[in-house]
């Protein structure tokens, strides 16, 4: 993944960069459980844009989503000696923003004003800005739930399983959160 | 499952990274990291959520064995005996009752008569367990 213009290019990795990710990340967290704190490094650098992805969209919120990526990483580095025997450590992780994020919106007081730039364009055309703009107007409509289940999908590739994992709900609320919240953008979008 | 839709929001990208929140991010990491390394096991037994979130199940469910005794009026043994079975209604309950007391020739009918006659819910819970007795099974085919 690279940067450009200030806006992280969001391809979907392959199966065997997934893998290898997986790795790098299993790897890491098992140099986390030794005490290597240097290796939350690495997992910012892997799962730093997705984790903030999660919590954006989760919350609508940007300063809560820095809250929540913080609440990630604090989580991790008290409970170093935990994180050893993760298996999937990208869900692991995901899972972690999740309920971090759902801790921050139960906390919330008063009405939040959602941010409405959940999407932005790939490249810096004016008549691109402006569709991105009303996708991200019709995103902010979604509830959390669906919110969340959407980027899951569509941007981190995650199987419905895999959403319904990082999301401790089963595998049907998870496919029924995405199916509503994709049919009312196309509603939404006249297709 | 692809639905159009999902491939129009992903000719979109999220928002970068905010600029200086991965330095804030890992610093206030490696502090909880060094906090967390001086602190006694105690304290790190009481900052976990673990730990709270099982003093606090353990905690309500006394509270509700407690309320299910104050209202049923029972002794705690015999609560829990009666409720402690999980996914029990109270419709499968009388269905149960009437296929044990059905083993011994009386008809459901016989027993809806005999639930209507009085008797509460606990004793016909514990009529599941129980083999009916000679004389009940008279009483109910008089």
């Amino acid at each position: 993944m690279e940067k450009q213009a200030g806006v992280l290019n969001f391809e979907v990795p392959s199966t065997a960069e997934a893998d290898e990710t997986t790795e790098v990340l299993t790897a890491a967290l098992r140099e986390l459980a030794k005490g290597r704190i240097e290796a939350l490094q690495t997992i910012w650098e892997l799962l730093g844009q997705e984790l903030y992805g999660l919590a954006l969209w989760r919350t609508g919120s940007r300063s809560e989503a820095e809250d929540v990526v913080q609440e990630v990483f604090l989580r991790l580095a008290r409970s170093q000696q935990d994180v050893s025997q993760v298996r999937r450590p990208r869900a692991y992780l995901l899972s972690i923003a999740h309920h971090a994020a759902v801790d921050v919106t139960r906390q919330r007081r008063g009405h939040l004003v959602l941010d409405t730039r959940f999407l932005v364009p790939e490249t810096p055309d004016p008549a691109r800005q402006a569709e991105a703009e009303r996708a991200s107007v019709l995103v902010s409509r979604l509830a959390p739930k669906q919110r969340e289940a959407v980027f899951l999908r569509v941007f981190v590739d995650l199987s419905f399983r895999e959403i319904a994992r990082v999301t401790s709900v089963s595998t049907f609320t998870a496919a029924s959160r995405y199916r509503l919240g994709i049919r009312r953008l196309r509603k939404w979008m006249g297709l | 499952m692809k639905i159009t839709g999902d491939e129009w929001l992903s000719s979109f990208d999220i928002p970068a990274v905010p600029a200086g929140l991965k330095e804030r991010v890992l610093n206030a990491a490696v502090q909880a990291a060094s906090v967390w390394r001086q602190s006694s096991w105690i304290e790190r037994l009481l900052g976990s959520r673990l730990v709270w979130a099982s003093v606090g199940a353990v905690a309500g469910g006394l509270l509700l064995a407690n309320l299910m005794v104050f209202k049923s009026g029972r002794s705690a043994d015999e609560t829990f005996s009666i409720t402690w079975v999980p996914g029990t209604t109270v419709e499968k309950e009388y269905a149960d009752i009437q296929a044990t007391w059905g083993q011994y020739g009386i008809s459901a009918s016989a027993v809806n008569q005999w639930f209507e006659a009085g008797d509460n819910r606990p004793r016909l819970v514990d009529a599941i367990f129980d083999t009916p007795p000679v004389s009940a099974t008279d009483e109910l085919t008089k």
